[in-house]
């Protein structure tokens, strides 16, 4: 019974579950994870287009795989930074391509296709349950709009 | 005197009976079930916005869900208290649990429109 009463009160004093308490808290939680994992698909959307992309304008090098930096917050989860992977390049012998430097090589981007498919789908299903989190606050809020009728 | 006495007793029962309704109406109007309700409709509310938010984090690095009691013991039922697999969100048992609360937030609902039915009734004496 003790430990009972000193977990609600350690729950009741906790920063995020105090100030969690309304139904358009948990809307604008379930928007923020719907719109961080869209932006994570449009970041592995990105990556995958880029596969063979051998010269970035920005750092002249080739393209790096980028990543979404997530943070959690009070409103959900925020997107804080884009990040670009450190991971090496992989190198290919080929003196006849015109972007092969001095001695026969050219770099290829760092993005790994598999890798990219199976960030892909996790995202997907990520994206599907906030997606299905939203539906059920809504037919929440829409059963709590009933008690006006 | 007899007519008298029956007067009385008849009297008596009429103010009995009514005393006993009047108790059930204070019953029915000032029992705290309301309060209850009320309380457990915004507990299910804040457990809902919680289930949201570790959804939402669910693929934050280095984010631990945060668990209400009853759902930590649930959870300690099905998974050994490990550490390392209580750090990442477990969506399926997140998406049950927000099944079952919204389902209990419902049937709590349906009861606190259920007394705003009865209150409805007596406060038209009966007519709907």
């Amino acid at each position: 019974m003790y430990i009972k009463i000193m977990l609600m009160i350690v729950l009741s004093t906790s920063p995020i579950i105090a100030q969690l308490s309304t139904l358009e808290d948990a809307f604008q939680i379930n928007v923020s994870g719907i719109i961080s994992q869209r932006m994570k698909m449009t970041m592995t959307a990105e990556n995958v287009a880029n596969l063979m992309t051998l010269k970035d304008e920005e750092t002249g090098l080739p393209y790096q795989k980028k990543y979404l930096v997530l943070e959690a917050s009070d409103i959900g989860v925020k997107v804080v930074d884009i990040e670009r992977s450190t991971e090496p390049f992989s190198r290919y012998f080929d003196p006849a391509a015109p972007q092969s430097d001095e001695d026969g090589y050219f770099y290829l981007p760092n993005v790994n296709m598999p890798n990219e498919m199976v960030t892909l789908k996790h995202t997907e299903a990520m994206y599907e349950a906030n997606i299905n989190a939203f539906k059920l606050t809504k037919a929440m809020y829409q059963s709590t709009m009933e008690l006006l009728k | 005197m007899n007519r008298y006495l029956f007067l009385a007793i008849m009297i008596g029962i009429y103010l009995g009976g009514a005393l006993v309704a009047q108790q059930y109406i204070d019953k029915m109007l000032f029992y705290p079930v309301d309060q209850k309700l009320e309380k457990a409709i915004y507990k299910a509310t804040k457990k809902h916005a919680l289930f949201s938010y570790n959804i939402a984090n669910a693929t934050t690095p280095g984010f631990e869900p945060i668990l209400y009691p009853e759902d930590q013991a649930e959870l300690n039922q099905i998974i050994p208290n490990n550490k390392e697999l209580r750090k990442k969100v477990i969506l399926e048992h997140m998406t049950a649990s927000m099944a079952k609360n919204r389902n209990l937030q419902a049937s709590y609902l349906t009861l606190y429109k259920k007394r705003f039915d009865t209150y409805r009734q007596i406060a038209t004496m009966g007519k709907r």
